[in-house]
């Protein structure tokens, strides 16, 4: 439905899209598309320079996001290496427009929104992105104290698995992104921020207002934990 | 004077600070230049080829040493007098706290600030309070206090054209006033380094005239509000 309107939708092959991309048919296409120019020794260089360009700018994400990119509670930050570079870089593009983290409650998101500004032009956000999907995903422990039901949670589940597949790992076409390999703490906050509309309310933000549909089928806090049990309980 | 040719003056007491600026310019800044004139002046006339060897002073004799002492005596007359005109600008602004006419709740985070106002019955904590972020309104010739908060860590909420800085502190709330005095868009900064998005937290102040703010106001209380008004950095701008 609103997958037109993410920025993921403009992804290239000359770009960091090598994690995601070829999985899906859209990314097939692409690649065939941009294999027809004449670029290809070009479209290699550009890649070598947006990787480069990429760990240069991460330096600015490390200040929370850990030199690893493992994440970091402390300072709300969650583990991002490893993640797919479409959905790293639609995140930073609602960071950088403001249709993600300007909520007055969104603490964390309103530390990210203004790091976003460091990404002056579309190239650099997609450089970061490509970067920190190129790092082994760091796969953070249980860091949450209450723990719920995974076989309650397998049920709520359900409903997620529409869009983040059976198996947590996402799926671009929907732009779900995986949930395997999530902070616990994150998951935790982020349903609870979608909950209270803090989290995607904005009228852009289109897959936002999904979530916060979605997430009315989670009752509780309870239900919430139990969810996040089963995700945990996912082959990573 | 010279700070108002710099940066408009938008509050009732900026023009005290104004006065207090130039007059520290001016103390400082035209000795300044006459100890420079002196400093480069010294040494082009005494160069070593021009002169004799250079005299030893030991520092006993009052002859020479009284060029050194009589430099102290405008030191402290200065310092005195800008004693003087401080404390009464300190007191105002920092001391005394006029009656409100309105109260803004300011709280700052890394790296935000979220404003709270108190909506159309003019109190704050109450359900019609409007929340924004990175954007503050004030109606013009209104006498505001400002209850500051800090999330995390130190702060600094500064107001360039209010002539207003002071300091945010976890686990306080701090209770200051300003009364703008001049319609119009100005910044707000972070005056205290607070992490690596310390530059990047600026806010906007929207001084309104009376009606205007209470058109602001109506339309944007939360029985009527899409919530999250968005307004991008200045550096998002490309
Ligand atoms: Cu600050």
């Amino acid at each position: 439905m609103s997958v037109v309107r993410m920025r993921s939708g403009r992804l290239t092959p000359g770009g960091n899209a090598r994690a995601g991309v070829t999985r899906t048919v859209v990314g097939l296409l692409a690649i065939a598309f941009g294999s027809l120019g004449l670029a290809t020794l070009a479209s290699a260089e550009g890649e070598a320079a947006s990787s480069a360009r990429g760990e240069q700018l991460f330096a600015l994400c490390t200040q929370c996001h850990g030199t690893a990119g493992e994440g970091n509670r402390d300072a709300l930050a969650p583990a991002i290496a490893g993640l797919p570079a479409w959905y790293l870089e639609a995140q930073l593009n609602k960071f950088r427009a403001g249709i993600r983290g300007l909520h007055a409650e969104d603490t964390g998101g309103l530390r990210m929104y203004p790091m976003s500004q460091w990404l002056r032009t579309d190239e650099d956000a997609k450089a970061v992105a490509g970067y920190v999907a190129s790092l082994p995903a760091t796969n953070p422990a249980p860091a949450l104290e209450a723990h719920g039901d995974a076989g309650r949670g397998a049920g709520y589940y359900a409903v997620c698995s529409a869009c983040h597949m059976p198996n947590g790992s996402g799926n671009q076409g929907m732009g779900a992104p995986p949930l395997v390999g999530m902070n616990d703490w994150y998951l935790l906050e982020s349903i609870r921020k979608y909950k209270a509309s803090i989290r995607g309310s904005n009228p852009r933000d289109n897959l936002g207002q999904a979530m916060i549909g979605m997430v009315a089928t989670l009752p509780s806090d309870e239900a919430i934990l139990d969810v996040i049990a089963h995700i945990q309980s996912l082959d990573k | 004077m010279i700070l108002e040719s710099l940066l408009p003056a938008a509050s009732s007491y900026a023009r005290d600070i104004g006065f207090l600026f130039d007059l520290i310019t001016l103390l400082v800044g035209v000795p300044f230049l006459i100890a420079c004139y002196l400093f480069f002046a010294f040494i082009f006339r005494f160069a070593a080829k021009k002169v004799d060897k250079a005299m030893y002073i030991t520092g006993y004799e009052h002859e020479y040493m009284k060029w050194i002492h009589r430099a102290h005596v405008p030191i402290l007359v200065f310092d005195v007098i800008i004693v003087i005109f401080a404390v009464n600008v300190w007191y105002n602004v920092k001391q005394n706290l006029p009656e409100a006419e309105s109260t803004v709740r300011v709280i700052a985070q890394q790296w935000a600030w979220t404003f709270v106002h108190p909506g159309p019955d003019n109190t704050l904590d109450t359900a019609d309070d409007i929340t924004t972020v990175n954007e503050l309104h004030v109606a013009k010739d209104t006498l505001y206090h400002y209850k500051l908060e800090s999330k995390d860590v130190l702060h600094n909420f500064s107001v360039p054209v209010f002539r207003l800085k002071q300091d945010a502190i976890p686990g306080r709330v701090i209770t200051g006033w300003f009364e703008p005095t001049l319609a119009g868009e100005y910044d707000i900064q972070c005056a205290e380094i607070c992490g690596i998005g310390h530059g990047l937290m600026p806010a906007r102040i929207h001084i309104e005239t009376p009606s205007q703010h209470a058109a602001w106001v109506a339309e944007n209380s939360p029985f009527s509000l899409a919530k999250a008004s968005a307004p991008e950095l200045e550096v998002a701008e490309r």
